[in-house]
């Protein structure tokens, strides 16, 4: 379960759990507890007794959950109390790829499937009700399970769309990012701006016609609440077949959304053809050297690419946390960990000169990533001369935020004289990053850092330095 | 009895029954039938006509 917005040593409810008035999340040292009123309580009851329920947690595609008895924070007697399995770090839709995305659209859509053989459903179907640990989706929003009523639509139809199907589109259909659309709505994107951006010449589109183009008609024609369109639609005959008919050609259509990119800026950086092999290995080393000194809970990998180091540092970590600006390298690893079953590494589609804000209500509901995940370790391998001299960040700001993330740092720091650095500097004007160079950046990070160890690698244009907070 | 608490909106609610197929599209057609038969016995200005709705579908 989610285990954002609450001190570990101050019980409280989450701030990004009140959408759903029938239940609360809070946490407890590090326990994640849930409460739910009475009707929601007699929903769980029988979404417990499901036989769907029960080989869902057993396969691990709902999160660990169990009845437990305990006060709840604000003294409110709640009719049940579950404790959920934590999930080590929270992502959001907006730090997912395109897989990811994929895989847990489907997730939700397959367990909604099961359900509703056992007359249960959903009653929402946001994005946020999935995490991810490793390469794997979790469902964590239990409640959201109710008993099916004779003749009810699928609740969750809208916000599926908004927060999964439309996203999944605007990249196989248009090879649009979601993420930045995602991280501009906690609601997502609704089915006229699907409309806007999916129409035109090319507007076949598997799914276009019903999910977005009749969607938005209809969402203009018919406004307005929809508790006299569930009786309307059950005096038209609507009924359980037609439930489930929808829910197996969504999944058709989900499990056959293609992203058809092949290249992007660094789709080729995993071949690092700029590391002469050996300096490559000695980095792999002096990386291995440093997260084997002791097990750390969270490691964060700035800039990860292909994973190579985040693998070396997951074996000595329960979570290392891959980012990557680019979702096209992001996905790759993702189906890379996903498809050789790697655990305890999480992919996450993270621009570290623009990293996540919070989003959603008061702008505390989905925190920023620094709330939700607090690094032990940091590795900054060849990024600091990107977020230098692409991005313009000072490099001593950029050494001043590894600070305030409170863990060691491993920094390489490309020299003055490194060819990518020279590319980089090429593109701008003269003189604008003069500041640029090993001996500036070296003393600045022993202004804020025990240097605990220093490698320069043999080609002669690469350093590392291992970095202690004092 | 509604269960969820969200609202999809109608308009959701109505085209989550088209994608299911001819069925549900049978059923999306008699409730957005019923629904126009309300507006004009509110007398609704802007309410839509049949012809309004075949003419999108047929579009």
């Amino acid at each position: 379960m989610t285990s954002t917005g609450s001190s570990p040593a101050d019980p409280k409810y989450d701030r990004g759990s009140f959408r759903d008035p029938s239940s609360r999340v809070w946490r407890d040292g590090t326990r994640i507890l849930r409460g739910l009123d009475e009707a929601a309580a007699a929903d769980f009851a029988r979404t417990e007794a499901a036989a769907f329920f029960a080989a869902a947690i057993e396969a691990g595609t709902i999160v660990g959950t169990r009845r437990v008895d305990e006060p709840s924070p604000d003294g409110r007697a709640w009719a049940a109390v579950l404790e959920h399995d934590t999930v080590p770090v929270v992502t959001y839709p907006h730090e997912w790829s395109f897989s990811m995305l994929q895989d847990a659209a489907l997730l939700t859509l397959r367990l909604v499937r099961s359900a509703i053989d056992d007359d249960i459903t959903t009653k929402d179907a946001t994005a946020y009700n999935v995490q991810f640990v490793g390469a794997r989706p979790v469902f964590i929003d239990v409640p959201s399970f109710e008993p099916y009523r004779d003749g009810e639509a699928w609740w969750g139809y809208r916000q599926f769309c908004q927060l999964f199907l439309f996203p999944l589109m605007f990249t196989a259909y248009k090879d649009l990012p979601h993420q930045p659309w995602m991280r501009g709505s906690v609601d997502g994107i609704t089915p006229e701006h699907a409309r806007r951006v999916l129409e035109g010449r090319r507007s076949g589109h598997k799914g276009f016609l019903f999910h977005v183009w009749l969607h938005a008609k209809a969402d203009r024609r018919f406004t307005g609440g929809s508790a006299d369109t569930v009786d309307e639609m059950k005096s038209a005959g609507y009924k359980k077949e037609i439930f489930i008919a929808t829910l197996d050609r969504l999944i058709a259509l989900v499990e056959g959304l293609e992203w058809g990119r092949s290249e992007s800026t660094w789709g080729d950086y995993s071949q690092r053809g700029h590391y002469e092999s050996k300096e490559l290995l000695l980095k792999g080393d002096f990386v291995r050297k440093i997260a084997s000194q002791r097990y750390r809970s969270q490691v964060w990998d700035v800039g990860a690419n292909d994973g190579m180091f985040s693998r070396i540092a997951a074996a000595h970590a329960d979570t290392v946390l891959a980012m990557d600006a680019d979702d096209l390298v992001v996905d790759r690893l993702y189906r890379e960990l996903r498809d050789d079953g790697t655990e305890g590494i999480v992919p996450m589609v993270m621009n570290f000169a623009d990293p996540t804000p919070g989003i959603g209500w008061a702008g505390t509901e989905r925190p920023p990533l620094h709330e939700r995940s607090s690094p032990d370790l940091i590795l900054a391998l060849a990024v600091i001369h990107h977020l230098a001299l692409t991005h313009n960040v000072p490099t001593a700001a950029i050494l001043d935020h590894f600070v305030a993330l409170g863990g060691e740092v491993v920094l390489e720091i490309p020299t003055e004289n490194d060819p990518m650095v020279k590319t980089l500097l090429s593109h701008k004007r003269a003189g604008t990053h003069d500041a640029y160079t090993l001996d500036s950046i070296e003393a600045q990070a022993a202004d804020r850092f025990t240097v605990a160890e220093r490698l320069a690698l043999p080609g002669g244009t690469r350093v590392l330095l291992h970095l202690v907070p004092h | 009895m509604l269960s969820g608490y969200l609202d999809p909106a109608s308009g959701s609610a109505i085209i989550s029954g088209v994608a299911a197929g001819a069925a549900g599209a049978v059923v999306a057609a008699k409730t957005m039938m019923t629904k126009m038969r309300l507006r004009k016995r509110d007398d609704a200005p802007d309410a839509p006509t049949t012809s309004d709705i075949v003419d999108e579908s047929l579009q």
